[in-house]
């Protein structure tokens, strides 16, 4: 075994079991999908690594003559994937900062002079009317 | 749904750096259109947009920064609930709807016959007469991409001028914040199995109209967003 697969299959090891742990422990379906996919991704590097014959045994299932090409097929798909979740991540950001917006809008509506004359004189006249001792 | 006698109608104008037409345009409602509360939704515009809609009368709702269309409609639709409107109509701040149509637009509503009524510029040919061929070519596919992801069957996809009654007010939650909002708003009908009814409408095509609204090339970017969110795991 090489010194380039015993440090990455323990880098790769210890984000698995980062991933796995985050997958157990965090709360939410959303959470604990995309820390799953992830944990089994890094599971997957670490087995090839340590074993990279394994790659072309499991690409020749699949049609495809090298492992290493399917590792590639298998990273782009991922990265769409990867950007597809960054995507909705960045969506659901604007959104929130849409609810903000909203909130101080609605919050600092501001009246032209006209309406507001009218609803302070209905507003004086109402309390004015609450004012007068009941008969 | 009841014939109404009394009704509290709200006009929704979302504004962004629109200070040279917005006056003209709530003077033209005030004016022309049944009496209501005009909101002008200042969508962060860098002009003194806010400032001349206050000055002609409308309620103004500013957002800090510029949110797009699809949110500064859902800031308005949020204070309509808020200050129970029975009806809201929508306008755009642009000076392309008649005001003279609200009448016509707020007639099936009124006589409680459906929840939306969505505005038509291709019900009467005479409005469309100086529509450059890209814009309505633009358009047509709005139609068909309308009818195959909303199974909605509408005329005009694309028409800022609507009325929604207080179902319609309270069920339209529409969550994208850009253009790709109006097409959401067919989703929303579909879904809520809201009923709704076309009307003819008068489009004013001029410079200002044609270089401040969307370029056809944005469908295709509408197109793909609204297709995102469908697609939304």
């Amino acid at each position: 075994m090489s010194l380039f697969q015993v440090l990455m299959g323990l880098f790769t090891l210890l984000c698995f079991l980062w991933c796995a742990w985050k997958c157990a422990r965090r709360p939410g379906r959303y959470a604990r999908t995309v820390n799953g996919l992830l944990a089994l991704v890094w599971a997957s590097a670490c087995v090839l690594i340590l074993n990279p014959e394994l790659a072309t045994v499991v690409a020749g299932i699949f049609g495809i003559k090298r492992g290493v090409d399917l590792v590639l097929y298998v990273f782009v798909i991922l990265a769409f994937f990867y950007a597809m979740i960054t995507y909705y991540r960045l969506c659901d950001i604007r959104k929130d900062i849409t609810l903000i917006v909203r909130h101080i809008a609605i919050a600092e509506h501001k009246i032209p002079a006209e309406k507001e004359r009218v609803e302070l004189k209905e507003n004086n006249a109402l309390q004015e009317h609450e004012r007068q001792p009941k008969v | 749904m009841q014939k109404m006698t009394t009704y509290k109608l709200f006009y929704i104008i979302r504004a962004f750096n629109e200070s040279a037409v917005i006056g003209q345009t709530i003077a033209d409602l005030k004016k022309c259109a049944p009496s209501g509360e005009i909101i002008v939704v200042d969508d962060g515009s860098s002009d003194d947009t806010g400032s001349v809609a206050l000055s002609a009368g409308a309620v103004v709702l500013s957002h800090l920064v510029n949110r797009g269309g699809g949110a500064a409609l859902q800031t308005g639709l949020m204070y309509a609930r808020l200050n129970h409107a029975n009806i809201v109509v929508t306008f755009d701040a642009d000076g392309q709807h008649d005001a003279n149509d609200v009448s016509v637009l707020i007639e099936p509503i009124v006589s409680g016959r459906c929840d939306v009524v969505l505005a038509s510029r291709f019900l009467d040919s005479s409005s469309t007469s100086n529509m450059p061929w890209a814009r309505r070519l633009t358009l047509k596919a709005g139609v068909i991409f309308t009818r195959l992801m909303s199974r909605v069957y509408v005329t005009d996809a694309h028409n800022g001028l609507r009325a929604f009654s207080a179902r319609g007010i309270d069920l339209m939650r529409t969550s994208l914040d850009d253009m790709a909002y109006s097409s959401e708003i067919y989703d929303q009908i579909y879904r809520n199995n809201l009923s709704y009814k076309e009307v003819p409408c008068h489009i004013r095509y001029t410079d200002y109209s044609l270089a401040k609204g969307q370029r056809s090339s944005a469908a295709i970017r509408i197109a793909w967003r609204f297709f995102l969110e469908k697609m939304r795991p």
